[in-house]
C-alpha cells in the first residue's frame, strides 16, 4: 500500500464506550483505517482495544460517537449485515460442522447457490492449504490448522473488513511466528483491510502497516511500526513496545531539538526533545538497549557504571549495568561482539548517539 | 565467560525405541485396576440394592408355583389328559385328596385366589368342591367323589377348570406377563376365553406413555429458554434464575402437590381469581383432570429437564454465536443452526431423565388426577400393597422397564454419542 493514495475505508469518530456509566472503556476515539492496510490495535488487557474491535464487529454498541464504512454510518447495523469477517481468539469454529461446512456457512446463510458455494469453499481451502481437511471436524485439527480454518471462514465471503481478535494467542511461539507471516502474506494477496488486536508488541511490529497503541481507553500513538518503535511519543509507548531503558531525569536546558538532562546520580545526558520536554521539568530519558554501546574505556558523553549481571540468550548478550544514582540500564550486544566488559563488578562506560534517545514525559 | 565446555552427547543408542516391555505393561494395567477401586463401594451398593431387586422382580414375574406346589399329583396326573371332556375319575380322587390336604394346611384359599386370576369364579369352584367332600375319610370310589364334586359345582363337569390345572405342573409360567401385556388370559367354566379381569393394561400403558411424553415436551418447551438465559447470561441474572430452578428441590414432592391442590381446587386461588375478575361465572373444576395431572408433573419435572440442558449449554462458547452473526446469520438463524444443534445432547439427556421418571409416577396422578388418569405405577402399587398380587405387580414392572428401555434407547444412544 506504500505509495498508493490513502483512501479512508473505516473511520471511528468521537467513539465512547462505558458499560457501567461511570468508567470509560474507550474514550474520545478517533481512528481512520485506510483501504488495504493492516492496522494493529496494540495494548495491555483492559486498554480498550478489544472493545474497539467488538464495536467495529457490531457485538458492542458505542455509547456515543460514530463508526463509518466508506462514509456510511454502520454503528446501528447489526453484525450480520456489516459484511465484516471476524476471527476470534477461541476461533469459534462450529464443532458440529466439518471444515468445509464451517467455511461455507456464510455463503449458505446468504443463499448462495450450492455449486457456487462448493467452488468458493474449495478455492479458499486451497489457498489456505486446507484442502485435505475439508471433511474433518474442527476438533480433529491442530491449533494452527483450526486457526487457518477460522481465517478461511472469515475470508470466503469477501468481507469489506477483516477483524482479528488475538487470533494467535493460543498457539506456541514457533507456530505463532509462522502464522504471523502467513496471515500477513494472505492479507497482501487478497488485498484485505485488516484490523488486528494483540497485546504482543513483537507480533504488532512484525505484521502491521500501522500500529495504534492503546492504554486506558485512549490511543497513545498511531503510526507505522518503525515510527512507533524508534520515535515513541511517551513513556507508556516506549515501555510497552520493545525493550526499553527509561531513566528518570530533570531537564536542565533545551537547545533546538536537543535537551540536556540530569540523571538521579548527577550525570548529564543529551536526548531529543518531544512535546513533553520543558526546561526544569521532570523527564524520562528513553533509550533502546541495542542502541547503547558498552565500552571498557571512558569517553566523553558516556555514562559510567558497573556491570551487575550478564545474561546469555543465544543470539545476544544482555549486560545489566548499575549507574551511580541506582538506575539500572540494560544493554544488548550480539554474542559475536568482542571488547565487551562481561565481568560482574567491572566498570562499564555506556555510550549512545544523542539523537537516538528521547526526553519523554517524566514520572 | 565460557559455554558448553563440559557438555557431551549423552543420547543412548536405544532412546528411539518406544516399545513398552511386558513388566511395565503389567504395572500399567494394574494401575488402571487400582484407579477404579474407589468405585467399588458404589458397585457393591448397586449390586445389592439395584441388581438383586431387579432380578428378584424379574423372577417374581415368571414364578408361578402355587398350583404345582399345592396340587403336585393332580397336575402330574392331568398331563396324560387330552383336554376334551373331563379327565378320568381317578384324577378326581387325587384332586380330592390334595384339596383336603390343602384345606388342612390352610393354603386352600390362596390356591383358590390364584385359580380365580384366570378362571371366572375360580375361588368359589374350589371351595365348593372342598366343602362337598365328607368330613371323615374320603370315599374309596373315585366315581363317587366325582359325583359329589360335580354335584357341588357344575364347573367340575366342564373342561375349563381342568385345563387350567393341567397347565401348571411347572413352577414357572408366562401367565403374569401375558396378563400385564393385556393378552387374553381368563377362561370360563367351559374353557372358552372370557372377558378380562377388569384391567385394560395396554390402555394404561399407553396413557402412561402419553402423559409422560406430554410432560417431557412441556418441560423442554418451558425449560429450554430458561436454560439458554442461565447459560448465556453472566453474573446475577443467571445466578438468580438458577436458584429459582433449584428451589423446588428444597421442598418435598408431596408438599408441592398438596399446594397445587390448594391452588387448583374449586374454591382455590385460581378459581377465586378468575371469578373475582369476572372472567368466570362459576368456578371450574381444574382438579382431578388430565391437564391438572400433566401440569403438576411438569412443575415437578422442570428442574430435572433444565439441569442437564444447562450443563450442556454452558459448554457452548458465546463466541460461536457471535461468529455466526459475523458470518451473516441473523440472531434466530444463528441460534437454530449453531446453538440448538449443540444443545441437542442436553435436550436429549433432560428429556430422557424426565420421561423415564414420569413413567414411574403414581402419587401425583393419584392426588390431582381422575381415576382415568392413573398411570401404571398406581396399579403396581395397588397390586403390591392392597391386592397382594405380587406376580402381576412384578410383571407390570418388567413390562414397564422393558418398554422404557425400548422407547428410550435411541435417545440414550444419541446422548452417549455426543457426550
Amino acid at each position: 500500500m506504500i505509495g498508493a493514495p490513502k483512501e479512508v475505508h473505516v473511520s471511528l469518530s468521537g467513539v465512547l464506550k462505558t458499560y457501567d456509566g461511570q468508567h470509560y472503556v474507550v474514550r474520545d476515539l478517533d481512528l481512520e483505517v485506510y483501504k488495504g492496510e493492516f492496522l494493529t490495535l496494540l495494548g495491555p488487557s483492559g486498554s480498550g482495544k478489544t472493545t474497539t474491535l467488538m464495536m467495529l464487529a457490531g457485538f458492542e454498541h458505542p455509547t456515543d460517537g460514530a463508526i463509518l464504512l466508506d462514509g456510511r454510518p454502520v454503528h446501528n447495523i447489526p453484525p450480520e449485515k456489516r459484511n465484516f469477517g471476524v476471527v476470534f481468539q477461541s476461533y469459534a469454529l462450529f464443532p458440529h460442522m466439518t471444515v468445509a461446512e464451517n467455511v461455507g456457512y456464510s455463503l449458505r446463510v446468504r443463499g448462495t447457490a450450492k455449486d457456487e458455494t462448493a467452488r468458493r469453499v474449495a478455492g479458499t481451502l486451497e489457498a489456505m492449504r486446507l484442502s485435505d481437511f475439508a471433511q474433518r471436524y474442527p476438533t480433529a485439527l491442530s491449533g494452527g490448522q483450526q486457526q487457518r480454518v477460522a481465517l478461511a471462514r472469515a475470508l470466503v465471503f469477501e468481507p469489506d473488513l477483516v477483524l482479528m481478535d488475538e487470533p494467535l494467542g493460543a498457539l506456541d511461539k514457533r507456530l505463532r511466528e509462522e502464522l504471523q507471516l502467513e496471515i500477513r502474506s494472505i492479507a497482501e494477496r487478497f488485498g484485505l483491510t485488516v484490523i488486528y488486536v494483540t497485546h504482543d508488541q513483537e507480533e504488532a511490529l512484525t505484521m502491521s502497516d500501522r500500529i495504534a497503541v492503546f492504554n486506558n481507553g485512549y490511543i497513545q500513538q498511531i503510526g507505522p511500526a518503525e515510527e512507533i518503535y524508534s520515535r515513541p511519543v511517551n513513556r507508556f509507548v516506549a515501555g510497552f513496545v520493545g525493550d526499553n531503558n527509561g531513566l528518570d531525569a530533570t531537564v536542565t536546558s533545551v537547545e533546538g531539538d536537543l535537551a540536556q538532562a540530569r540523571l538521579r546520580g548527577g550525570a548529564e545526558v543529551v536526548a531529543r526533545t518531544t512535546s513533553h520536554t520543558r526546561a526544569g521539568a521532570p523527564a524520562t530519558i528513553s533509550i533502546r538497549p541495542e542502541l547503547i554501546v558498552p565500552l571498557k574505556e571512558a569517553r566523553p558523553g558516556a555514562l559510567s557504571g558497573t556491570v551487575s549481571n550478564v545474561v546469555y540468550t543465544g543470539d545476544q548478550l544482555r549486560i545489566y549495568a548499575t549507574l551511580p544514582g541506582g538506575d539500572e540500564v540494560v544493554v544488548k550486544r550480539p554474542t559475536s561482539a568482542t571488547d565487551v566488559p562481561t565481568e560482574i563488578g567491572a566498570p562499564v562506560h555506556l555510550y549512545w548517539d544523542p539523537t537516538s534517545a528521547w526526553a519523554l514525559d517524566g514520572q | 565467560m565460557s559455554y558448553g565446555d563440559v557438555s557431551r552427547d549423552i543420547t543412548p543408542a536405544r532412546s528411539r525405541d518406544l516399545r513398552v516391555s511386558g513388566a511395565i505393561r503389567k504395572k500399567a494395567v494394574g494401575g488402571a485396576a487400582k484407579a477404579a477401586l474407589p468405585a467399588a463401594p458404589l458397585l457393591l451398593f448397586l449390586l445389592l440394592f439395584l441388581v438383586v431387586p431387579l432380578l428378584t422382580i424379574l423372577h417374581s414375574s415368571v414364578s408361578d408355583e402355587q398350583i404345582a406346589a399345592t396340587l403336585p399329583e393332580t397336575t402330574a396326573a392331568l398331563q396324560s389328559w387330552d383336554g376334551t371332556g373331563v379327565p378320568a375319575a381317578a384324577v378326581y380322587g387325587t384332586l380330592a385328596g390334595e384339596l383336603r390336604a390343602a384345606d388342612e394346611a390352610g393354603t386352600l384359599r390362596r390356591l383358590g385366589r390364584r385359580v380365580q386370576y384366570e378362571l371366572e369364579g375360580g375361588l368359589g369352584i374350589l371351595l365348593n368342591a372342598s366343602r362337598a367332600l365328607p368330613e371323615e375319610a374320603l370315599p374309596g370310589d373315585a366315581q363317587a367323589i366325582r359325583e359329589l364334586m360335580v354335584g357341588a359345582d357344575p364347573a367340575w363337569g366342564k373342561p375349563g377348570v381342568w385345563r387350567i390345572l393341567q397347565r401348571y405342573d411347572t413352577p414357572y409360567s408366562s401367565f403374569y406377563l401375558r396378563w400385564a401385556l393385556g393378552l387374553p388370559t381368563v377362561l370360563d367354566a367351559d374353557g372358552a376365553v372370557s372377558d378380562g379381569p377388569g384391567y385394560d393394561f395396554p390402555t394404561i400403558y399407553l396413557r402412561t406413555v402419553l402423559i409422560s411424553l406430554a410432560v417431557t415436551v412441556l418441560t423442554v418447551l418451558i425449560g429450554y429458554p430458561v436454560a439458554y438465559v442461565i447459560a448465556t447470561s453472566a453474573g446475577r441474572t443467571g445466578a438468580i434464575l438458577l436458584f429459582l430452578i433449584l428451589l423446588p428441590f428444597w421442598t418435598s414432592l408431596l408438599v408441592r402437590v398438596m399446594s397445587l391442590i390448594v391452588v387448583l381446587q374449586t374454591n382455590g386461588v385460581v378459581n377465586q381469581l378468575l371469578t373475582g375478575m369476572g372472567l368466570l361465572g362459576d368456578p371450574l373444576s381444574f382438579l382431578y383432570t388430565r391437564p391438572a395431572t400433566i401440569f403438576a408433573m411438569t412443575q415437578i419435572q422442570l428442574s430435572f429437564t433444565v439441569l442437564p440442558m444447562l450443563s450442556v449449554m454452558r459448554t457452548i462458547p458465546a463466541d460461536q454465536l457471535r461468529g455466526a452473526r459475523s458470518l451473516g446469520a441473523g440472531p434466530i438463524r444463528a441460534h437454530a443452526t449453531i446453538f440448538l444443534p449443540q444443545a441437542v445432547p442436553g435436550i436429549a439427556a433432560g428429556s430422557l431423565l424426565t420421561f423415564v421418571m414420569c413413567l414411574g409416577f403414581y402419587i401425583t396422578p393419584e392426588l390431582v388426577g381422575s381415576p382415568s388418569d392413573q398411570m401404571v405405577g398406581s396399579f403396581i402399587a395397588q397390586f403390591t400393597s392392597e391386592d397382594l398380587n405380587w406376580g402381576l405387580a412384578a410383571a407390570l414392572s418388567v413390562v414397564l422397564c422393558a418398554g422404557a428401555a425400548i422407547l428410550t434407547l435411541p435417545l440414550a444412544r444419541r446422548v452417549r454419542r455426543h457426550a
